[in-house]
């Protein structure tokens, strides 16, 4: 790409706002302004819950701003005409104090349902069981073997050499594989997450799965879990401050049909028993 | 009547205590923002604790400081110190009793500061003790961060309060020479009170930590 | 009796400090006034400082010194090559503690708390007037320490003005020791400055308000900083607590936040939002407060729902106390809780819908003067009803589960403090500059000031909650890393670009400040045709503020009562018995003194 083209790019933002999609070298599926596509089975229900209050505070904002607008011009000071003397009335207190009560607590318990169902319920027994541990600037990930067990993870056996905490006699772990900032996962199959750090907070975030998760080191959670419904490539992000490394600590992460999954796993030589990730050089690369 | 009850505070039954009644409240106030830190450190240690699960507090290995039956020796020293800390503020009261009956209280004040000096000397001696023992900040896991960091933060109010009466017991000292030489004594009771109200409350705190970091 | 006691107490004031000549006076004062001046000088120049950091920062993102061109070269034309990742973390860090304990508390609190206070109870300072100076040299040094940091080696705290632990908490992890440590001992001494205002303010207002004046007469911008103290007082010493765990920690291998050794990183997470959250309702109720008496005033009407607005304010500070874990939602604490916290967070917002169909309610038939000051006064709330509709979309639990961390909460709290905070307190200075320089500001300039900063305001900060729903992180030093993200580039130079003019829209402000203060047109006593009692004594306030000790004989928004010549009526004008029955004015009980 030329100089001048690059000057462009950088030094004319109103001119790049229009070709905003032509520009970049990736095009996003869904436009800039909005919510990226979603692959989950839950985020369908976080994106309805994200209208519905759209719709609610859009309509309250209309009513808010038109009658705060309507005021404006309406009681501008003239001459001649004075402010009418009012300290204010009870009914209307009662009145807007009660109907934004009921509002609320609606949307609070409709929230705390589904919350209820995403974080509260367990997985399905067919889930597949992935381990992902943070660790400054990247991602160590577990996979079971052909026997569909992850070795048995243990928050106290975390540790330099032993990122997934794993007791190298559990026969569970012994087929398990691992691998380094690149996750795949197999379309319409439930996967349960097993999260954790092995140094500061880090978290799991995929935007395109409406999912957050804080990993914080000394636990392991494992109450994350959810179905991706269609394919798709994208990046796995770490969302939570992690030190210099932190906004490019992000991972390959794809989802992908039964087959494809079935193969890529079966690529994978069994990890040694106690599992090193292979995180040897990262700290180095983000000093510049 | 809202407008009548505006300087409530104000309306004390002596007409020399008036002047006073702004510092009290003041100090009142302040002290609950003292409660607060305690209270932010006593969550933490009660979170921490709770984390360790049972039987692992305090953690093996760790000196003991929790309260046996029979005593140990170390026990028995925190509890004479307790009760030393506690009855320098019974000594304090009794001090501030005697100098609005027209007296000094001198006498009170004097064996509060003995009194909370050798409070601060027996909490320095077992800070080393323990340390001789091999616990400290660092050791023994978050055990010996919360223990000498809560004993720590109680000891530096202890210490602000021990300068308080030092100079409180000046001032005793300043109206006994009053009292020796025939006249009444002169000058407000401010300080005292306010150092009152502050030494108290360092003695309840010290309820608290007591409790949670010798007893329970 | 009463009245008795407080000329006393006020005497009392007077006669322990004169006033200082020159400019010792500016320097070392025991006038409330003065060091309400101290605080808003302070604080402005701060204000400078953490908008130069943002702006540094929004550089970084339009023009990422990271970044790799797509024909593969490194670097970016209009990159700065001094802001690498560590450094931007150190300052968005550095941009919010300055611009939170800084800027907006010290404004709000130490400068129209300190300045208002006294003149609006109609005393003559505060209860602790050697305190209060105490005060402001206690914060600015915690102020220089936190900016220390900057120049020691490893650089200024990284962490984020949340410092969450362990990578707070370990210098391996952040590589930050002093930097860290100096933050820490910055909130700490921050805190103290704080705590020595609140219980001053708390024991002024219960204590020394005039003849007359009930707790329900006192103007809403007072009542705001009583619950504000309060808030403080309880608030502050938690954080403080956690300050000096984070110090041992870092310095002396205690094991607080360290899991290894039995520590809980999460404990760090409850007691900095234990005081986080009702430190963000310390940094718009003063607001709330002065946009109040400010819109009652310009609509010459009283605010409406008085009551109401104090019972709101009151509910805003108790709920305020447990609803912090809404922070924390997916920090993996239980998950119970978090549902918990969901709920306590939706029942806070009744309180702030109340105020706001309040303001409504208080500009609804009035005769509304658009001066500067009002201007800012009605895009606080419009901006406030902005932030506070995207709050709603974080404390529902499943939307959090998306939106936690993005650009979207970025732009949430840039409504409630840029929009609602930072308007107010430009309403605030357009409205009591003349009572404290004695001289009116341009009005000119000030709509221009307004407009510039209303539109950039607006055009900076409104796509960040685009850019948030659309998966941008916060936190992150270069986007352009994030495939998903690149295509954003266009939106954040815009932000950027926007953020630049918002910035130098500030120096019309700072222009108009410094030359009204010798050029502005004289004010008079009561510009603003205002009620309360700072109003009826001269501008600026001679030392020791009333002559005599006033009687207050009404509430603070007596405007447009029927009947009444003037269409506003002095809290201390005694009632006329010939006022018509049944007016408002005639109903009031007079004072006993
Ligand atoms: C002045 C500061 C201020 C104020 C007033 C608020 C007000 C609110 N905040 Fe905000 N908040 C912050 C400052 C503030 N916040 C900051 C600084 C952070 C980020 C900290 C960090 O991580 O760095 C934050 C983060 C934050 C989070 C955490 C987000 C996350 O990290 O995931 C949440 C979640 O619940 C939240 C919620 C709310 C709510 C519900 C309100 C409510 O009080 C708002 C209520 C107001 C209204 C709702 C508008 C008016 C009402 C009406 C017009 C009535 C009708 C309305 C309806 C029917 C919808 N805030
Ligand atoms: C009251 C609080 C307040 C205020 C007023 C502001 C004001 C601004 N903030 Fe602030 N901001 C926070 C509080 C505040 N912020 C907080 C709490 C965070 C979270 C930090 C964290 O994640 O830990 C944050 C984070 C934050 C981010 C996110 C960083 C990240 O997550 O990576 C961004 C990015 O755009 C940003 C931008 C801005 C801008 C452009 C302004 C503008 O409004 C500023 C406008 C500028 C001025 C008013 C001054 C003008 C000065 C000049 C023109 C002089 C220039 C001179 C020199 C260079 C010396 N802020
Ligand atoms: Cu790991 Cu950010
Ligand atoms: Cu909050």
């Amino acid at each position: 790409m030329s100089k001048f083209w690059r000057f462009c790019r950088v030094g004319v933002p109103g001119a790049l706002l229009a070709g905003a999609s032509t520009g970049g070298a990736e095009i996003r599926e869904t436009g800039v302004w909005w919510l990226p596509r979603n692959v989950s089975h839950f985020g369908h229900e976080i994106d309805f819950m994200i209208y519905v209050i759209l719709w609610i505070t859009g309509i309250t904002g209309i009513l808010v701003f038109s009658t705060m607008i309507y005021f404006i011009v309406k009681y501008r000071h003239r001459g001649g005409v004075g402010a009418i003397h009012s300290h204010g009335n009870n009914t209307l207190e009662v009145v807007w104090t009660t109907i934004p009560v009921f509002i609320f607590l609606g949307l609070a318990i409709y929230g705390n349902e589904m919350w209820g169902r995403m974080r509260m319920q367990k997985a399905p027994a067919d889930a597949l069981q992935v381990a992902v541990v943070g660790e400054q600037f990247g991602w160590n990930v577990r996979y079971p073997g052909p026997d569909g067990k992850l070795g048995k993870m243990d928050s106290h056996k975390i540790g330099k050499d032993n990122p997934f905490g794993i007791d190298p006699n559990d026969p569970d772990g012994r087929d398990d594989f691992t691998t380094y900032n690149d996750l795949v996962f197999p379309v319409n199959r439930p996967v349960q997450l097993h999260l954790s750090s092995k140094d500061v907070i880090h978290a799991f975030y995929v935007p395109e799965f409406r999912l957050y998760q804080d990993m914080v080191p000394g636990r392991v959670y494992d109450f994350v879990w959810f179905k991706a419904d269609s394919v798709g490539s994208f990046q796995l992000a770490c969302n939570q401050l992690c030190g210099q490394g932190h906004y490019k600590m992000f991972g390959k992460l794809a989802v992908v049909s039964d087959s494809e999954y079935e193969a890529w796993a079966k690529g994978k030589a069994p990890a040694a028993t106690a599992s090193l990730g292979s995180s040897a050089e990262n700290v180095a690369t983000v000093n510049r | 009547m809202s407008s009548a009850t505006v300087t409530a505070v104000h309306d004390s039954s002596a007409p020399g205590a008036q002047r006073f009644t702004l510092p009290k409240f003041g100090m009142l106030v302040f002290l609950a923002s003292e409660a607060m830190l305690f209270a932010g450190l006593i969550g933490g240690y009660i979170v921490l604790r709770l984390a360790q699960g049972p039987g692992n507090w305090p953690p093996p290995g760790a000196p003991e400081i929790g309260v046996k039956i029979p005593p140990t020796f170390l026990n028995w020293v925190m509890i004479i110190n307790t009760v030393i800390l506690l009855t320098s503020s019974l000594t304090y009261h009794w001090g501030e009793t005697r100098m609005r009956k027209g007296g000094s209280g001198l006498l009170g004040y004097g064996l509060t500061a003995l009194f909370g000096a050798i409070f601060l000397g027996v909490q320095a001696w077992e800070w080393l003790h323990l340390k001789h023992e091999g616990m400290w900040f660092d050791t023994y896991g978050t055990y010996g961060s919360c223990f000498f960091t809560m004993t720590g933060f109680h000891g530096a109010h202890v210490f602000l309060g021990l300068l308080a009466i030092l100079l409180v017991t000046w001032r005793a000292i300043l109206r006994q020479m009053q009292l020796f030489s025939g006249q009444a004594p002169t000058g407000s009771h401010t300080c005292e009170e306010l150092t009152g109200y502050y030494w108290h409350f360092v003695d309840v705190v010290w309820i608290f930590l007591y409790s949670i970091l010798y007893v329970l | 009796m009463s009245t008795a006691t407080l000329t006393h107490a006020e005497a009392h004031s007077h006669h322990d400090h004169h006033e200082a000549s020159g400019w010792k006076k500016y320097l070392w004062s025991l006038d409330h006034k003065i060091i309400g001046l101290q605080y808003l000088f302070g604080s402005l120049a701060f204000l400078f400082v953490g908008g130069g950091l943002a702006l540094l920062l929004r550089w970084q993102l339009a023009f990422p010194s990271t970044q790799v061109m797509p024909d593969g070269n490194v670097g970016n034309p209009l990159s700065l090559a001094f802001i690498n990742p560590q450094f931007y973390n150190a300052l968005f860090t550095m941009h919010a503690t300055v611009m939170v304990f800084l800027v907006v508390m010290p404004v709000l609190v130490g400068a129209f708390g300190n300045y208002l206070i006294p003149l609006k109870i109609g005393c003559g300072d505060m209860a602790f007037p050697l305190i209060n100076e105490l005060s402001f040299w206690v914060w600015l040094a915690s102020g220089l320490i936190m900016l220390a940091g900057f120049f020691v080696a490893g650089g200024a705290a990284a962490g984020g003005w949340t410092s969450y632990a362990p990578l707070s908490s370990v210098a391996a992890y952040n590589g930050t020791k002093i930097g860290q440590t100096l933050w820490a001992a910055g909130i700490f001494i921050n805190g103290l400055a704080s705590i020595m205002g609140a219980f001053n303010y708390i024991t002024t207002i219960v204590n020394m308000r005039a003849p007359g004046m009930g707790f329900f007469r006192m103007p809403l911008a007072v009542w705001a900083l009583f619950i504000t103290a309060f808030l403080l007082l309880l608030a502050i010493p938690v954080l403080s607590a956690a300050g000096a765990m984070l110090i041992l920690d870092l310095n002396y291998g205690t094991n607080f936040f360290n899991p290894a050794k039995g520590g809980q990183p999460l404990l760090w997470q409850h007691l900095f939002w234990f005081f986080g959250h009702p430190e963000v309702y310390i940094l718009i109720l003063p607001a709330m407060g002065m946009v109040s008496d400010i819109l009652s005033v310009n609509s010459r009407k009283p605010v409406f729902g008085y009551r109401a607005m104090v019972y709101a304010m009151i509910a805003i500070g108790f709920l305020g106390f447990i609803v912090w874990g809404h922070h924390m939602f997916v920090s993996g604490m239980s998950l119970v809780l978090s549902a918990a916290f969901g709920v306590s967070t939706m029942v806070i917002a009744v309180p702030s819908a109340i105020k706001t169909f309040n303001w409504l309610g208080t500009i609804w038939g009035g005769s509304i003067r658009f001066n500067t000051a009002m201007l800012n006064a009605l895009a606080f709330v419009s901006m406030f009803v902005i932030g506070g509709f995207s709050g709603i979309f974080m404390a529902s639990t499943p939307v959090n589960i998306f939106v936690h961390h993005t650009y979207f909460i970025v732009a949430h709290f840039h409504y409630v403090l840029f929009g609602g905070s930072i308007f107010a307190v430009f309403a605030a200075i357009y409205f009591w500059y003349p009572k404290m320089f004695g001289r009116l500001l341009n009005e000119t300039l000030g709509k221009i000031h307004f407009a510039l900063t209303f539109v950039f305001f607006n055009l900076c900060f409104f796509p960040m909650h685009n850019v948030g729903l659309g998966g941008m992180m916060r936190r992150i030093a270069d986007p352009t890393v994030y495939e998903h993200l690149r295509a954003l580039q266009p939106i954040n130079q815009f932000i950027t670009l926007s953020a630049i003019a918002l910035g130098f829209s500030q120096f019309v402000f700072l222009y108009n400040f410094f030359r009204s203060l010798r050029h502005g047109e004289p004010a008079g006593k009561n510009p603003w045709e205002a009620t309360t009692l700072e109003w009826t004594v001269d501008s600026p306030p001679g030392h020791g503020n009333f002559a005599t000790t006033p009687t207050v004989y009404r509430g603070p928004y007596d405007f447009s009562v029927p009947g009444h010549g003037k269409d506003y009526i002095m809290q201390n004008e005694p009632p006329e018995p010939d006022y018509p029955a049944g007016s408002p004015a005639r109903l009031r009980p007079t004072p006993a003194g």
